[in-house]
């Protein structure tokens, strides 16, 4: 009896003698305790490996450059019509049409421009918390949790709702889904912690992505066609980069102390920018393979829940659980300015992709357009 | 409603956990004895009220303590904490805004923060409003709503009636005890908890949460946990291995470079040809930006040379360099290059066919527009031929992209095609001109985006932007030398950054590869 209650805290010799490649030996077939022993083992040598590299911190280098001196962003549109939390929202690629979708199990699309509502569907399930426009414009897709993510061709039919299909499942809810370079192929990620990508046309699997140890909340493609990555932020504090072709992780970030909430390319695809429930808003600089900037106040007590970047990458805009946007300077690390955007929690800010405007969701049940 | 995952709010993994904690540390050194917010006994008319601090002191307290530089920031926070209850006014106005004045606060105790209460419900509830109905009724007589969800209660916690009142007695027998001072603070915490709690089901309550809490997985269960953590160590060995890092220095100084290299496109800063349609409602600047134009603007032109990526980003682009690769004779790169990207983008069900015309095109031994790769590529997609996925030409195309940016596009850049494609570019003039332009400082030829600028401003009216260079009306002379200067800074380090950012895609790969 004793040495079954023993056997899992058993020492072997070799651990702890602390020889690395010994270690690993040791470790092959061994108890989960010294597997996560060795992870952490390696974890240290890894930050010491990569503070070598640090060899100047963003503010030093970014001392160089003007200050953002005055900047003001106003709210030029509103487009009401939900009823309930707006969950998400997508810029459609023709610079001023918007794809919402709501707590009430809603989906709007937008013509942010003139701010009619162009299509109402009403999707069977409450919560729908994510939706992406197709690269071309000429669908939609949503989902929350109903676990799946629906299809709907954008047609100048009155009722879109007719041309739906179901393309994606996963276990739990889906947090987030981003079509990847064209109309063929989604990616989604969920709360049963994986990622998977998806044939739009035939709902065929192509790709799971297996590397959280909890709730995958976001993701993001990056903006380099060659780079064949992307991004997820997760419930487990950590956010991955991921080779989209061999369905590995090849990058670990940390450093959040709570849920990342959102991730968000730089414009150059060298970097990325997180929001996190710890208040806190990150950049990671892929190339450094470090945490590079963090954008934080004593003042801001809430959770950030989404990022997003200005064109040139030099203001970074979150949205936070206080009704707030603040707008960062991304370079300089402070904050140039707060827009009491809402009357309730903002839930999405994405820059229109010509950079001309920013668009902010909320549970206030309005989306607004800044510029 | 029945407010339920208490059990979860002790542990790090909720959600709003952070949130409570972070407040609960600020109001913490609200009450420090010392630096705190001064609380004394405060007189209203011809009360005294005990315990209590003014909207003033609080605000005050914000900004020194928490370096908040606008007032505005500082009476948003206060409103925010004063809604999550952790404070209330004195008045039975009982409004959640708190002003910069003279209005009166008290702090809740902790006994009754939310956060240690998460779980209050209906029988809490209920014991609360009867112990009222026991007490003087003209103090604390129930409001008719009150009396009816009392009723309500009664009906629906029947069968533990006896419970609620027994528990109800015993409170007032403690309360009895008290002193009077006592008595009357206790009760306005009392109700300002009450306050919020029912308003749970008011949908711009405080309390409620996102789905999801309920859904996250609080201990994720995995069914091959080693297998798991195996993966985790080989990812932590390949990366010690062989990914190549860049030094901080070097990084940084890129995303510097980029954002000054991209200042003048960025839209949020202003810089919106000819105008911002959001601010301005002409839609010229979309008109001119579309994907296919006949004219492109000149800073779209000029765009073209900051990376090769840029240029084939742009479907103008795209098609000014193949006019320049008919001239060269060297077009086969560039179409095997786009046929590439056509396949990235096909369904599944086009791809066989898609594939055979493009090696049948560009790789085959008889193809008629064969494109330079090696035999180690060539043969991987031959093999792959047969079933082929989106990625078969990866490689192929990584080399053919190479081998044009070394080329063909660095003679495009210094063409004379190149030349006048700037010399025609346009300058989209806004519709409406109000300012009278005076500076023009040139140092490069062909550019005059001070003009844009200063229009741009003047038209966005209340738009107080420009950032960086801060161009008021009065100061456009030294915004256009400020900007100009920057625009030399930045066309001195564009050589060096734009080599590196077509650069990035190899380390990129080649660290994905050896991963591999």
């Amino acid at each position: 009896m004793s040495a079954i209650v023993d056997e899992p805290s058993r020492i072997s010799p070799l651990t702890q003698n602390g020889d690395l490649h010994s270690l690993h030996h040791a470790a092959n077939g061994d108890t989960i305790e010294e597997l996560t022993k060795e992870v952490e083992v390696l974890k240290k040598k890894l930050e010491e490996e990569r503070a070598k590299f640090n060899d100047v911190a963003l503010n030093v280098v970014a001392q160089k450059l003007d200050p953002i001196t005055s900047f003001q962003l106003k709210s030029r549109r509103s487009l009401k019509g939900h009823q309930s939390k707006v969950l998400a929202l997508d810029w459609s690629c023709d610079k001023r049409h918007i794809a919402s979708s709501s707590q009430d199990g809603k989906l709007v699309i937008w013509d942010a421009f003139s701010t009619n509502k162009e299509h109402v569907v009403t999707m069977p399930t409450t919560w729908v918390m994510t939706c992406a426009y197709a690269p071309t414009g000429s669908c939609v897709t949503c989902g929350g949790l109903d676990n799946k993510i629906t299809l709907y061709k954008l047609s100048t039919d009155e009722d879109i709702s007719k041309q739906k299909r179901v393309i994606a499942s996963h276990t739990n809810y889906i947090s987030c889904n981003q079509f990847v370079f064209s109309d063929q192929q989604l990616l989604t990620g969920s709360g049963d912690s994986t990622l998977k990508l998806w044939d739009v046309e035939t709902g065929q699997l192509m790709q799971t992505f297996q590397g959280h140890q909890a709730d995958v909340m976001c993701l993001d493609i990056s903006p380099s066609e060659a780079g064949n990555i992307f991004l997820s932020g997760s419930a487990d504090h950590v956010a991955l980069v991921w080779d989209i072709r061999s369905g590995q992780y090849v990058q670990i970030f940390d450093g959040h102390e709570s849920d990342v909430n959102s991730v968000k390319f730089h414009p150059s695809g060298d970097a990325f920018a997180s929001g996190s429930d710890d208040a806190t808003c990150r950049l990671f600089d892929l190339r450094a393979d470090r945490q590079v900037g963090i954008y934080k106040k004593d003042s801001i007590l809430f959770a950030c829940n989404s990022v997003d970047l200005s064109l040139s990458g030099r203001l970074l805009f979150a949205g936070y659980n206080d009704y707030c946007i603040n707008v960062w300077d991304t370079l300089k690390s402070v904050r140039v300015s707060i827009l009491y955007a809402h009357e309730n929690r903002v839930t999405s800010v994405q820059v229109s992709p010509d950079g001309a405007a920013l668009a902010s969701a909320s549970w206030d049940s309005t989306i607004k357009v800044w510029a | 409603m029945e407010i339920s995952h208490n059990h979860l709010l002790s542990k790090p993994s909720y959600p709003r956990y952070y949130a409570f904690q972070r407040m609960e540390k600020v109001i913490k050194a609200m009450q420090h004895r010392q630096t705190g917010i001064p609380i004394k006994s405060q007189k209203l008319f011809l009360t005294t009220i005990s315990n209590a601090f003014t909207g003033e002191d609080l605000i005050d307290w914000l900004e020194k303590n928490l370096e908040i530089e606008e007032i505005d920031e500082a009476l948003h926070l206060a409103t925010l904490l004063c809604k999550f209850g952790y404070y209330f006014q004195v008045t039975e106005n009982g409004s959640t805004n708190v002003k910069e004045d003279s209005e009166l606060y008290r702090f809740q105790s902790p006994y009754f923060w939310i956060s240690t209460n998460w779980n209050a419900g209906h029988i809490d509830y209920a014991i609360y409003l009867l112990k009222r109905t026991m007490r003087n009724q003209e103090k604390h007589g129930l409001n008719d709503l009150e009396l009816t969800i009392l009723e309500d209660l009664r009906k629906k916690l029947a069968h533990q009636w006896d419970f609620v009142k027994m528990q109800a007695d015993a409170q007032i027998k403690v309360l009895k005890d008290r002193k009077k001072a006592e008595k009357t603070f206790l009760d306005s915490q009392e109700r300002a908890f009450w306050k919020i709690m029912r308003s749970a089901n008011n949908s711009s309550s405080v309390l409620e949460e996102d789905a999801r809490v309920n859904l996250m997985q609080v201990n994720p269960k995995f069914t091959k946990k080693d297998e798991f953590i195996r993966k985790k160590i080989s990812f932590f060995e390949q990366s010690l291995k062989n990914r190549v890092r860049t030094k901080a220095s070097q990084a940084l100084q890129n995303l510097c470079a980029y954002s000054e290299i991209y200042f003048e496109y960025d839209g949020i800063f202003g810089h919106c040809q000819p105008s911002n349609p959001w601010i301005t409602d002409d839609t010229t600047m979309w008109e001119v930006s579309s994907p296919l134009v006949e004219q492109p603007t000149q800073l779209r032109v000029k765009k073209w040379l900051f990376s090769f990526r840029e240029l084939l980003s742009d479907p103008t682009g795209v098609r000014e360099f193949m006019k320049f690769c008919e001239v060269e004779f060297s077009v086969e790169n560039l179409k095997f290059y786009l046929a590439c990207q056509a396949v990235k983008r096909a369904p599944l069900s086009e791809l066989p066919i898609l594939v055979h015309k493009i090696y049948k095109e560009h790789l085959s031994p008889e193809a008629g527009a064969e494109v330079n790769v090696n035999d180690i590529i060539r043969n991987k997609i031959t093999k792959e031929l047969d079933n082929p996925s989106r990625t078969i030409f990866y490689e192929a195309e990584k080399h053919i992209f190479e081998l044009m940016k070394k080329n063909s596009y660095s003679r495009f850049e210094q063409s004379e095609i190149y030349k006048n494609l700037l010399e025609k570019a346009i300058i989209p003039a806004p519709k409406k001109s109000k300012i009278f332009h005076f500076v023009t400082l040139d140092y490069f030829r062909n550019r005059d985006e001070s003009t844009d600028e200063s229009d741009d401003d003047e038209q966005r009216g209340d738009f107080v932007a420009g950032g960086i260079y801060a161009p008021t009306a009065q100061s456009i002379s030294a915004a256009a030398a400020g900007l100009t200067l920057s625009i030399a800074a930045a066309a001195g380090i564009k050589r060096h950054f734009s080599s590196s950012i077509d650069g990035k895609s190899d380390t990129a790969g080649l660290a994905i590869q050896n991963e591999n």
